[in-house]
């Protein structure tokens, strides 16, 4: 299967075990969502995919390929990015500075040139602000910088945590009209974090309901939408 | 209640805060809203003595507290929550609800060697205090585990809960429930309208315009660092300014 799947994933952090055999898997061009209680190990989840922790057990696949032991580094060269939680941006590099490091993994400076140009023909709201430092942008403009840092590499595969989390509402719109958008233009396959569960379930091809520890419900996103089960349990009201 | 009065902050070129009044005076539940950046924290760290304003006043029930280091802030019943939490990771949760409370018997060493009863009759009572808040805030069943072990969702809402014990006259929450759970966020709401009932005051940032206007009696809007409204929820979201600066 094309596009990227952890099966029967067992990770923790020392003694302490978070995920008890989790299994999600997202197609090419998919866009799916990771929704959840607070501790049920999304993060872990999107982590151990990544390579910033390794799996205890389990396996992770891009497109059909074993891929669990690659570090992150390696997992970005093989077309998997990675957009960390809470508006993750060099704080004190310009904007142009923070993409040419998202581009560290290309082979020269002109094709990072070249991916910055590209970036910034998808992103326009960065261009009047390359100069800027990053620090000084609004919460809803390092998310997107974040987005476009992760892009330079023109990624099979973008992991995001929790791209909504602290945004105003209409924020909130444009960072996932700019996911809808990379998805429609070039299928970029999206794996998305969200305790802003409706928002994302509405946006999402399909969705992941994880508590504690394991996947325990998979369907469309208009279908947890109207599970009356994740309406009570999950999405509260 | 909290006055603030025509306060100015900038850090180097950027009026993070400009030339901004509210009154909190007969306000259960207030809300601060605005973009990202509006200048939102940078006012609660004005309040809550983290940072000096430039020029202007706040005060507190009538008394001057600009300018006033947080830990006395604290001790006149002033407590806040931050964006990212700041519980302690090495601590239990348990023992981080425990250390919440402001001027506990057992701190001074009088006490301790000859009010010896009154120490653990006190300390029995955080305790139990203790657990009916981690219960409400769905997290009792981690109380023994260090609460740098806890997600990030899990340990926002530890810090509410040491914000409750500690009983202040005033809690300003920032973002309480960014990252947490839908269902939780309810818990949360449940528990604010808990502790209001009970005479406890709150001024919040929050973006999920659907805790604010469920809890705010008022609004006040920033955006730029300046003041642009000020009402009830219905006024808030029918403002065309408000609209445009920040509900979109």
């Amino acid at each position: 299967m094309n596009g990227i799947e952890g099966r029967d994933i067992y990770a923790g952090y020392g003694k302490i075990e978070v995920l008890h055999g989790a299994s999600i898997r997202a197609g090419q061009g998919e866009i799916v969502c990771i929704i959840g209680p607070n501790g049920s190990g999304k993060s872990t989840l999107l982590k151990s995919l990544f390579g910033l922790i390794m799996p205890r057990k389990g396996a992770v696949l891009l497109d059909g390929r074993e891929v669990t032991h690659l570090t992150p580094e390696e997992k970005v060269r093989f077309g998997i990015a990675f957009v960390p939680q809470g508006r993750n941006v060099f704080a004190s590099l310009t904007v142009r500075e923070n993409l040419e490091m998202g581009g560290t993994p290309l082979d020269n400076e002109r094709e990072v040139r070249r991916a910055i140009d590209e970036v910034l023909e998808a992103y326009p709201l960065l261009r009047d602000k390359l100069r800027d430092q990053a620090g000084n942008l609004s919460g809803g403009e390092k998310q997107l910088l974040a987005l476009a840092r992760a892009d330079m590499i023109q990624p099979k595969v973008i992991l995001m945590d929790e791209p909504s989390i602290g945004l105003a509402p209409r924020m909130i719109e444009e960072v996932y009209e700019q996911i809808l958008t990379i998805n429609a233009k070039r299928g970029v396959t999206f794996l998305i974090v969200e305790q802003n569960a409706r928002k994302a379930l509405s946006t999402a091809h399909r969705g992941y309901v994880l508590d504690l520890g394991v996947t325990c419900i998979e369907d469309t996103g208009a279908g947890l939408i109207d599970n009356e089960q994740v309406k009570k349990l999950y999405l509260g009201g | 209640m909290i006055e603030i009065k025509n306060v100015t902050k900038s850090f180097g070129g950027t009026r993070a805060v400009s030339d901004c009044s509210l009154s909190l005076a007969g306000l259960k539940i207030a809300g601060l809203i605005g973009p990202n950046g509006s200048g939102k924290t940078t006012l609660f760290n004005l309040i809550t003595g983290l940072i000096r304003p430039d020029c202007g006043e706040i005060t507190l029930q009538g008394q001057r507290i600009d300018g006033r280091m947080p830990h006395h802030l604290a001790g006149l019943g002033l407590i806040r929550t931050f964006q990212l939490s700041r519980v302690f990771p090495r601590l239990t949760v348990m023992d981080n609800m425990l250390l919440a409370p402001q001027g506990q018997a057992g701190e001074r060493l009088w006490s301790l060697l000859f009010r010896f009863p009154r120490v653990r009759r006190e300390e029995a009572a955080h305790w139990e205090k203790a657990c009916e808040l981690l219960d409400m805030l769905g997290i009792l069943h981690l109380q023994a585990q260090f609460a740098g072990t806890l997600s990030y969702g899990q340990q926002k809402l530890l810090e509410l809960g040491r914000a409750v014990m500690a009983e202040p006259q005033m809690i300003l929450l920032d973002e309480p429930t960014a990252g947490i759970n839908p269902r939780l966020i309810q818990a949360m709401i449940d528990m604010i309208l808990k502790m209001r009932a009970r005479g406890q005051s709150f001024f919040i940032i929050e973006h999920n315009m659907d805790v604010v206007v469920e809890l705010c009696e008022r609004i006040f809007v920033l955006d730029h660092g300046e003041k642009i409204a000020a009402g009830s929820p219905r006024e808030i979201q029918n403002d065309s300014r408000v609209i445009e600066a920040y509900l979109g």
